[in-house]
């Protein structure tokens, strides 16, 4: 262990330890709150299934062991939803006749390179990016 | 690549006291645990004593490249890739999920003094030619040495780009205010025809790209010189309190590519009132002014930033540049024409530069100040070129008419008077010339068979003129010293000068690629910051 790795350990115990000391501990009610608090999130119908497996309340199922501050990571997406040259041929229009829409996940302008999190969105309503200068109806597209 | 932490000596001048020391010693030492847990693809950050003026003594840098380019659109990837080719490792942060900023939405259209297209079609041209139809529609407000720099890189600009994998239609387009055609656009009638093909081509050569990382502040050593920036990776846009700081270094400089301030309601209020909220803005979300006022803080020279072009050929049907737009340029303005709707009556050369069009379309007005969206049109014949039509049908933002009689009742117009008006149109158009409006109808089509297309027109903030001032080599000037800032550099729509009062249509495509490909070449001359010489060569 380096001189600097040493410091930092006694650094984090040294703040650790000012944390506990302001706060009192944590009682039934903080769990209860927090319970509450997941339990209110809200978790898309299409996602709820996933409940069933018992692993969604510890949010890692998306969010990964990090501590859920920031949408997925798309590898966590693509787990479950193929790889992102799948997701593209899905959603390609079928024919190029009468003016499809065209296909969001393989843009003129972004190509295949648009994260997930872009438009869509788990615990608020998603959104089409392409729609903030285009006129594009995407009526499969989960709200 | 070494995992041991690098120290610099403490400077003997700028010794840190003992108190902030141990403040600073215990964040790096934190931090220390948690690069541990960091993927192994992560450089081992360096910890050096910047001797600076802004925020003093130790700075922990997690990354270090020779040259970091803050934006990827036209003149970041452009300067990228010219940095790249000298050899040094070349980072591009973009603050959106998504690369390319306007210039991936902007029409592709790129004007080229002298390109074999022209040569084609018989079209003298000349980069002298340019530089007068830029002066003019700039009224004279130009910086002429930044413009000369333009007009004179465009030809080679343009074989960097069919270099880079871009791909041209086959015909030249005469967009408003230029002399003669000499506007090339993508096939894909984007400039993500430009965009894509080139950050493929960056990654490929080992540029290295970083979405949702945001600028936030530029590192200076005593000497003023930028030798790094702070930055927000996982930046979730516009959420400021989204993502965690991050310092990197950049031993040759920076380059701003930031883009212009469309979208910056506040900002751009402040610079010119009249541009309110209900004025709506082709522009991305990310057009925002933190880049320039970054630039402006640390000295920079700030130029006619109150010069904020409106494009002249949106429709307030729809959001952003839309399906109009190019509809307007490729075929309405240039192949048919634009009345009041109240007279049926022309009030505009519908190819006069966007400043002369803009005007006279904004004081289209009711008693209540209400605006009046004027009618533009043109034929199937007129509009064969336009590939953007049948979406815009499709979103019933253009409409199409067997006859005029059609149109004018459809808008509610006087029909004699719209009738006699293509009637004296097409007169000139026979004739080659004699518009009353002074339009150069030489290559304008008659009116007379139908079916129409019309679509509303109706302004929108496009584009800002002004921005940070740089010298021929794209280095930023001091304001108070007229010198560049050491270790700043800035291209395209971030700085000000050679478009003067008012840009001319598709030159901005042309800025960003021939002063970005400048910066880029610049910075390769500069001697690395000695300041990092100790360092891995960790990143690239």
């Amino acid at each position: 262990m380096s001189i600097y790795q040493r410091i930092a350990v006694i650094f984090v115990a040294l703040f650790s330890l000012s944390v506990w000391a302001q706060n009192d501990k944590p009682t039934a009610d903080d769990a209860k709150a927090f319970q509450q608090k997941l339990s209110d999130i809200t978790i898309k119908p299409y996602h709820q299934p996933l409940a069933a497996t018992g692993r969604d309340a510890s949010c890692q199922l998306c969010h990964g062991a990090k501590t859920p501050t920031t949408p997925a990571n798309d590898s966590n997406c693509l787990t479950c939803h193929g790889s992102l040259d799948q997701i593209a041929a899905m959603t390609e229009p079928k024919s190029k006749e009468g003016h499809p829409e065209p296909n969001p996940h393989n843009s003129i302008h972004y190509g295949k390179d648009v994260p997930c999190s872009t438009c869509h969105s788990e615990h608020k309503p998603s959104q089409v990016y392409c729609n903030s200068c285009h006129l594009f109806k995407y009526p499969n597209m989960k709200p | 690549m070494s995992n041991s932490k690098k120290t610099l000596p403490p400077d003997s001048i700028n010794n840190p006291t003992r108190r902030s020391f141990l403040t600073k010693g215990a964040l790096l030492a934190t931090g220390g645990v948690m690069s541990l847990t960091m993927a192994p693809t992560q450089a081992a950050p360096v910890t050096i004593n910047v001797p600076e003026t802004v925020t003093g003594g130790r700075t922990r840098f997690h990354q270090i490249y020779d040259v970091i380019v803050v934006g990827s659109g036209f003149a970041g990837l452009a300067a990228a890739l010219e940095a790249k080719s000298h050899g040094l490792s070349v980072l591009v942060i973009e603050k959106m999920a998504v690369f390319g900023g306007n210039s991936t939405i902007n029409g592709g259209a790129f004007a080229v003094a002298g390109s074999p297209q022209q040569k084609e079609a018989g079209i003298q041209d000349s980069p002298e030619l340019m530089y007068q139809d830029m002066l003019k529609a700039g009224r004279g407000l130009n910086h002429r040495d930044i413009l000369h720099v333009l007009v004179n890189g465009t030809q080679e600009a343009y074989e960097f780009t069919l270099k880079h994998g871009v791909r041209y239609k086959p015909f030249v387009q005469h967009f408003g205010g230029h002399s003669v055609p000499r506007t090339l656009q993508t096939v894909e009638s984007s400039g993500a025809g430009i965009i894509m093909p080139m950050r493929q081509s960056a990654q490929k050569l080992g540029v290295i790209f970083k979405s949702r990382c945001k600028f936030e502040s530029f590192i200076q050593d005593n000497q003023q010189t930028v030798v790094g920036l702070e930055v927000k990776e996982n930046y979730y846009f516009p959420d400021e309190n989204s993502g965690l700081v991050k310092n990197y270094g950049a031993r040759y400089g920076v380059i701003m590519c930031s883009g212009g301030f469309s979208n910056d309601l506040r900002f751009r209020m402040i610079q010119d009132p009249q541009l309110v909220s209900d004025l709506d803005t082709t522009n991305h979300q990310g057009a925002t002014a933190e880049g320039i006022l970054a630039m402006l803080k640390i000295g920079a020279t700030p130029v006619q930033l109150d010069l904020i072009q409106l494009g002249p050929w949106s429709s307030p049907d729809e959001k952003g540049f839309g399906n109009v737009s190019q509809f307007n340029t490729i075929a309405g303005y240039p192949m048919g024409i634009m009345v009041d709707a109240r007279t049926g009556k022309r009030f505009t050369n519908e190819l006069a530069d966007r400043k002369a069009r803009e005007d006279a379309i904004l004081v289209q007005r009711d008693e209540q100040g209400k605006p009046v969206y004027p009618i533009c049109f043109t034929n199937k014949e007129g509009a064969k070129n336009a590939q953007s039509l049948p979406a815009a049908l499709k979103y019933q933002v253009a409409w199409q008419f067997d006859t005029l009689k059609q149109l004018a009742d459809h808008f509610a117009l006087p029909y004699e008077n719209l009738q006699k008006e293509v009637d004296e149109y097409n007169t000139a158009v026979a004739n080659g010339s004699g518009d009353r409006l002074g339009k150069d109808v030489s290559r304008a089509i008659s009116l007379a068979e139908g079916p129409y297309f019309a679509v509303r027109v109706w302004p929108k903030v496009h584009y800002t003129m002004g921005g940070v001032q740089i010298n021929p080599n794209a280095q930023v000037l001091n304001s108070l010293t007229g010198n560049p800032i050491q270790g700043l550099y800035a291209a395209g729509e971030v700085t000000g000068g050679p478009h003067g009062a008012s840009r001319l249509g598709s030159c901005a495509v042309a800025d960003g690629l021939v002063l970005g490909r400048i910066a880029g070449a610049h910075v390769a001359t500069q001697t690395a910051n000695p300041l990092f010489s100790t360092s891995d060569s960790d990143n690239a």
